[in-house]
């Protein structure tokens, strides 16, 4: 069985996924992509639009939603190794 | 109340003002790299985290300055005995810069406690600090009481870090775990330092250790 994924590398997948989709994803892939259930899924989203990592766009003619990345989830991203290594060496995951 | 003062070499003077530079900067870069993970990851702990570390920073920048005003005072009195070496402005500033270094690193040290214990309510914070300060302000041995109760947060810090490395051990983790650990032993003897000045010598000296410690752990998760 492998390892419980922590907040951090959660928050790390799903930007991850939205990157390989080329920067914009529909939920039913990030769903798929992140391995999360709909609940936890919809409870990070509303985090990560919170934190500005992450923009909705909502198409009005289809009634669906895309989700996209913005500057500061690129930024996450590619800062992601390090900031784990100094919440890992402080202690200071949240819980 | 009582402040109870220890007689050091003047030698150890200059000595002093270096190492409490040292830990102003370390502590103020700790507290930097921790913004700087908390606007990439916009998380709380690492926010608490850097303000208890800049806490710390202030507090000993002003002990920094309150020593520079002592050595200068002490060098002025050598040279000229005639002339009152501490004048009442700097009197005046010595007190400032004791009561804010006290306030800054009881503030700072108790943030620490409060996030390495995991605490979510904001209130047990408050409550920490407020108990700490009732017992600063009404204690006959504002030093020795002073000393303690930041010995008191370092101890349930270096606990907590000890859980940590003994649940998952990494280097970082041990530095981390020794830096505060030799932090608090370097507390604990200054809180006797004033029935031996060898011990106001040495507990700064292994606090300097402990604050290499935790600037070897950061610089290990910055240089790689």
């Amino acid at each position: 069985m492998s390892k419980k994924r922590g907040r951090l590398q959660i928050i790390y997948d799903i930007l991850n996924a939205i990157k390989l989709k080329g920067g914009t994803i529909k939920p039913t892939h990030l769903l798929y992509k992140s391995n999360l259930s709909h609940q936890m899924m919809n409870d990070y989203l509303k985090e990560l639009i919170g934190k500005e990592f992450v923009i909705e766009h909502e198409e009005k003619k289809n009634n669906s939603k895309t989700y996209s990345l913005t500057k500061k989830g690129y930024d996450y991203l590619a800062e992601y190794k390090t900031v784990m290594q100094f919440v890992e060496s402080f202690g200071l995951e949240e819980e | 109340m009582r402040v109870v003062t220890c007689q050091t070499p003047l030698w150890f003077g200059t000595s002093e003002i270096i190492i409490q530079l040292i830990f102003t900067l370390v502590t103020f870069l700790i507290a930097f790299y921790a913004y700087r993970v908390y606007a990439i990851s916009r998380q709380r702990p690492s926010l608490l985290f850097s303000i208890g570390f800049l806490g710390l920073s202030i507090a000993y920048f002003m002990q920094l300055l309150l020593n520079y005003f002592i050595l200068t005072g002490v060098r002025t009195s050598q040279l000229l005995p005639n002339v009152v070496a501490a004048s009442s402005t700097t009197l005046q500033l010595s007190v400032i810069a004791v009561i804010l270094h006290m306030f800054f690193k009881t503030t700072g040290l108790a943030l620490l406690a409060y996030v390495t214990l995991k605490e979510r309510n904001m209130k047990i914070f408050i409550l920490l600090v407020a108990i700490s300060f009732v017992g600063l302000v009404f204690s006959g041995f504002l030093s020795l009481s002073f000393f303690l109760i930041t010995s008191i947060f370092l101890a349930f810090i270096t606990l907590q870090y000890y859980r940590r490395h003994a649940r998952k051990p990494t280097t970082n983790s041990l530095l981390v775990f020794l830096g505060f650990g030799l932090f608090l032993l370097g507390n604990i003897q200054l809180a006797f330092a004033s029935s031996l000045s060898l011990l106001y010598i040495s507990g700064h000296f292994i606090a300097l250790l402990g604050y290499a410690l935790l600037l070897m752990s950061l610089l290990r998760v910055v240089m790689r």
